[in-house]
C-alpha cells in the first residue's frame, strides 16, 4: 500500500493566492474608499496611481501618533533617528479613545521594499495591523504609509512556527490564512470589502430568518433549519469557562458567523465542534484591538471592545472560512476526513511505538474512541486556551497543517503518554485519553509536541509503508 | 480513573445513551457515575465514556456507558458504538416536543445498528422543568407501552430517578441474561464469542468484555489486565 502523507490533505487551499486574485478583481463595485478620501474607486490601475501619489506626499517621517494620546489629548511620542516614531502607550487610557487600537512602534517603509529582517518584520506587522483597524481611526487619520510593501511570508511562517506574540497574532494569522493581503497597499481595501460583504450577507440572512414566513419560492431546507437550531443550542454551550464568549455580544456574533458559514456551505452545514474551532479565531481577531488587555475571562466588553467587535466578527468569519476549507472533508456526510486521519494516526503510532499500539489493540481500544474529538475540534478542547493559540501559530506556519501536520501532533500527544497508557486497562485508557492531564501544561510542552511531530513528519510523510 | 477494586464485578454490561442534542444525556451520565450536574456542560463530540458498578440481585454489575453526540451528522460514526451494547437509554427532553417526536428515528437507528435483543428504556429527562412540560407523563408511558419499552422520567438536575433508571435497565438486562441462559456455566471466551452478542459474562478467571464494539467479528476479547 502506497502511503503518502500529502494524501490526507484533500483540499489544500491556496488562500493567499485566492485573496490576491480577489484583490485584483476589486473594481468599482465596492464602496468608495473612505480611507483615502479620493472619491469613487475606479480600476486597480487608478488605485495604484492614486496610492503612488499619496506615497510620494507622505514619504519622510511619520510624525503623527494619534493612537496613543495621553489623558490630556497630547500625543506621547519620541522621534527616532531612523525616522520611525516610537510611541509610548500611556497608562490609564480612557475608554473614549479606546476605539483606536493600541500600538507600540511604527516605521515608514520605502515604496516597493520587502521586509526581511525579523525586527523589520515586527515593525511591518505592526503597521499592517494598524491598517486593519483603519475604520476605527478618527477621520482624516491614517496609519503610516506602506505602499507596495510586501510581507515576506516565508519569514512570517518561520516566525509563526516558533509562536507569535499576542500583539501580532491577529495580523499574522490573517496574513497566513490568506485573509489579509500580503501587499500593504491592498490591506485596507480588501478588508473593507470583505467586512462589507460579511455584514451584507449576515443582515440578509438574519432578516430572512423565519419571521415572517419565507415565501414558498425561498424554502428553507430541513438541513438548514436543523443547523440553525443546533447552532442556537451549541453557542451557549461553548467553552463555559471563558466568560468573554458568554457576553450577549459575543454570543450573537458567534451565532451569526456559524449560521452564515452553515448556509454558505450546504455540503456539510454546521457540525458540532465548529463552535470550538471558531473560538481561537474570534478571540484573536477581537483581542487584537487591545492585545495587552483583553482576556478570555473578561466578563464584559468595554466601549472599545464593542466598537471593535463588528470588524473582528467579520474577520473571524473569513478566517473560519479559510481554515475550514482545508479540512472540509471532516464535516461532510460520514466525516470521511476524520476517518482517514484517525486511520493515519493509528498507522503512525504503529510505526513509532509498536508496543503501545499492540497494547491498545490488545485492550480493544479503537482510535476513533479518543481521537475523533481531536480531529473534529482540532485539539481546541484538549489544551488550555493560550496553548491552543500557541499550537495554532505553528499550524498556520504552513498551508494545510490542520489537515496533515495535525495528525503528527496527535501522534506525538499519544506517544507522550505511552508509558502511562501501557499500565492502564481499556476503560482507564479511554477515560485518560478523553480527559488528558494537560491543564497544567505550559508552552514548553507544546513546543516539545511540535518538535516531535515535526521530526516524525520529516521521517514518514510520503514514505512507503513498511 | 477507576481504582482496581472497582474492577471486581460479576457482569459487565455496555450501555449507550442516545437521543437528540441537548436533552441531557451527558448530565444523566455524570449524575449517575460521579453524582455531578453541570448546567453549562459542553456539547459532546463523538462519544464519551464513563463506568460505574452497582449491586443488584446480589451481583455486582459494572455498567460501561457510552454517551453519544446527538447531532445527525455524527450518526455514521456513533452508530459503530451501538455494536456490543446490551442496553440503550433513549433520552428525550420533556420540555421539548421535537425531541420526543424524534424518538421514532432513534429507535430506527437502534434497529439498524444495534443488536436485536438490546434492552431499550425510554427516558423523559428534565422532569424538573414542570412549568415548561411539553410531553405529558401519560403520553410517554403510552408510547413506551406500545413499543414494549420500559419508561421512566428523570431529572439529572435534581437527581430524581437517575439512579433508578440505570439500575432498572441493568437489572432488566441481568434478568434477561438469566432467563435466556446465555451467560453462566463456564467462564471463558468460548461461551460468549458470538459476534455482536448482547450478553457478556465478566469476572472470575477470565473476563470478557465488549470493549471493542467498533470492529466486526472481534466483539469479544479478553480484557487486558495491564
Amino acid at each position: 500500500m502506497e502511503w503518502e502523507g500529502g494524501d490526507i490533505t484533500d483540499q489544500t487551499c491556496d488562500a493567499t493566492a485566492a485573496a490576491e486574485v480577489d484583490s485584483a478583481r476589486n473594481t468599482g463595485t465596492s464602496r468608495p474608499l473612505s480611507i483615502r478620501g479620493e472619491g469613487a474607486v475606479g480600476t486597480l490601475g487608478h488605485l495604484e496611481a492614486a496610492f503612488a501619489e499619496k506615497d510620494a506626499l507622505l514619504s519622510g517621517v511619520w510624525r503623527r501618533a494619534w493612537w496613543a494620546e495621553d489623558e490630556g489629548g497630547h500625543a506621547v511620542e519620541s522621534e527616532r533617528r531612523d525616522g520611525a516614531t516610537e510611541v509610548v502607550p500611556t497608562r490609564g487610557r480612557s475608554t473614549d479613545r479606546a476605539s483606536a487600537p493600541t500600538t507600540t512602534t511604527t516605521t515608514p517603509r520605502q515604496h516597493g521594499a520587502a521586509a526581511s529582517s525579523s525586527d523589520e518584520l515586527g515593525l511591518l506587522l505592526e503597521t499592517f495591523r494598524q491598517w486593519t483597524w483603519l475604520p476605527l481611526r478618527p477621520a482624516g487619520d491614517s496609519p503610516p504609509p506602506l505602499l507596495s510593501t510586501t510581507v515576506d511570508t516565508s519569514l512570517l511562517r518561520k516566525r509563526s512556527w516558533a509562536g507569535v506574540q499576542p500583539a501580532h497574532r491577529a495580523i499574522v494569522w490573517k496574513l497566513l490564512l490568506g485573509y489579509c493581503p500580503t501587499r500593504a497597499d491592498r490591506v485596507a481595501r480588501v478588508l473593507e470589502r470583505q467586512r462589507d460583504e460579511y455584514w451584507r450577507s449576515a443582515e440578509e440572512l438574519l432578516s430572512s430568518a423565519g419571521r415572517p414566513p419565507r415565501p414558498p419560492s425561498l424554502p428553507v431546507s430541513a438541513e438548514a433549519s436543523a443547523s440553525r437550531r443546533q447552532i442556537d443550542m451549541d453557542v451557549p454551550r461553548t467553552s463555559p469557562a471563558h466568560r468573554l464568549f458568554h457576553t450577549a455580544e459575543m454570543q450573537a456574533a458567534m451565532k451569526r458567523i456559524l449560521q452564515l458559514w452553515s448556509v454558505r456551505h450546504p455540503a456539510s452545514g454546521y457540525v458540532q465542534g465548529m463552535n470550538d474551532i471558531l473560538l481561537p479565531l474570534l478571540y484573536v481577531c477581537y483581542a487584537d484591538h487591545d492585545p495587552s488587555r483583553v482576556q478570555p475571562h473578561d466578563q464584559s466588553l468595554d466601549a472599545a471592545g464593542a466598537t471593535a467587535l463588528p470588524l473582528a466578527e467579520a474577520d473571524a468569519y473569513w478566517c473560519l472560512c479559510a481554515l475550514l476549507s482545508t479540512v472540509q472533508d471532516q464535516y461532510t456526510f460520514a466525516q470521511p476526513g476524520i476517518q482517514k486521519r484517525v486511520r493515519y494516526l493509528r498507522d503512525l503510532i504503529q510505526r513509532v511505538d509498536a508496543p503501545l499500539c499492540d497494547h491498545l489493540d490488545r485492550c480493544g481500544i479503537d482510535f476513533m474512541q479518543f481521537s475523533f474529538r481531536w480531529m473534529n475540534c482540532l485539539l481546541v478542547r484538549e489544551f488550555p486556551f493560550p496553548l491552543v493559540l500557541r499550537l495554532w501559530d505553528a499550524y498556520l506556519s504552513e498551508q494545510g497543517a490542520f489537515a496533515s501536520f495535525h495528525v503528527y501532533v496527535c501522534a506525538a500527544l499519544v506517544e507522550r503518554f505511552s508509558a502511562t497508557l501501557q499500565r492502564l486497562d481499556f476503560q482507564e485508557m479511554v477515560m485518560f485519553l478523553q480527559h488528558l492531564p494537560t491543564a497544567e501544561w505550559n508552552e514548553d510542552d507544546v513546543t516539545m509536541l511540535l518538535s516531535q511531530a515535526y521530526l516524525w513528519r520529516s521521517l514518514f510523510e510520503g514514505a512507503r509503508r513498511v | 480513573m477507576s481504582g482496581r477494586l472497582e474492577d471486581e464485578y460479576d457482569y459487565l454490561f455496555k450501555i449507550v445513551l442516545i437521543g437528540d442534542s441537548g436533552v441531557g444525556k451527558s448530565n444523566l451520565l455524570s449524575r449517575f457515575t460521579r453524582n455531578e450536574f453541570n448546567l453549562e456542560s459542553k456539547s459532546t463530540i463523538g462519544v464519551e465514556f464513563a463506568t460505574r458498578s452497582v449491586q443488584t440481585n446480589g451481583k455486582t454489575i459494572k455498567a460501561q456507558i457510552w454517551d453519544t453526540a446527538g447531532q445527525e451528522r455524527y450518526r455514521a460514526i456513533t452508530s459503530a458504538y451501538y455494536r456490543g451494547a446490551v442496553g440503550a437509554l433513549l433520552v428525550y427532553d420533556i420540555a421539548k416536543r421535537s425531541s420526543f417526536e424524534n424518538v421514532e428515528r432513534w429507535l430506527k437507528e437502534l434497529r439498524d445498528h444495534a443488536d436485536q435483543n438490546i434492552v431499550i428504556m425510554l427516558v423523559g429527562n428534565k422532569s424538573d422543568l414542570k412549568h415548561l412540560r411539553a410531553v405529558s407523563t401519560d403520553e410517554g408511558t403510552k408510547y413506551a407501552e406500545a413499543r414494549h419499552l420500559s419508561f421512566i422520567e428523570t431529572s439529572a438536575l435534581d437527581a430524581t430517578h437517575v439512579e433508578e433508571a440505570f439500575v432498572s435497565i441493568l437489572s432488566e438486562i441481568y434478568k434477561l441474561v438469566h432467563k435466556r441462559g446465555l451467560v453462566g456455566g463456564e467462564a471463558g471466551a468460548a461461551g460468549s464469542s458470538k459476534a455482536g452478542g448482547p450478553m457478556y459474562r465478566a469476572g472470575q478467571v477470565e473476563t470478557i468484555s465488549v470493549t471493542d464494539g467498533a470492529e466486526d467479528g472481534r466483539s469479544s476479547r479478553k480484557r487486558c489486565c495491564g
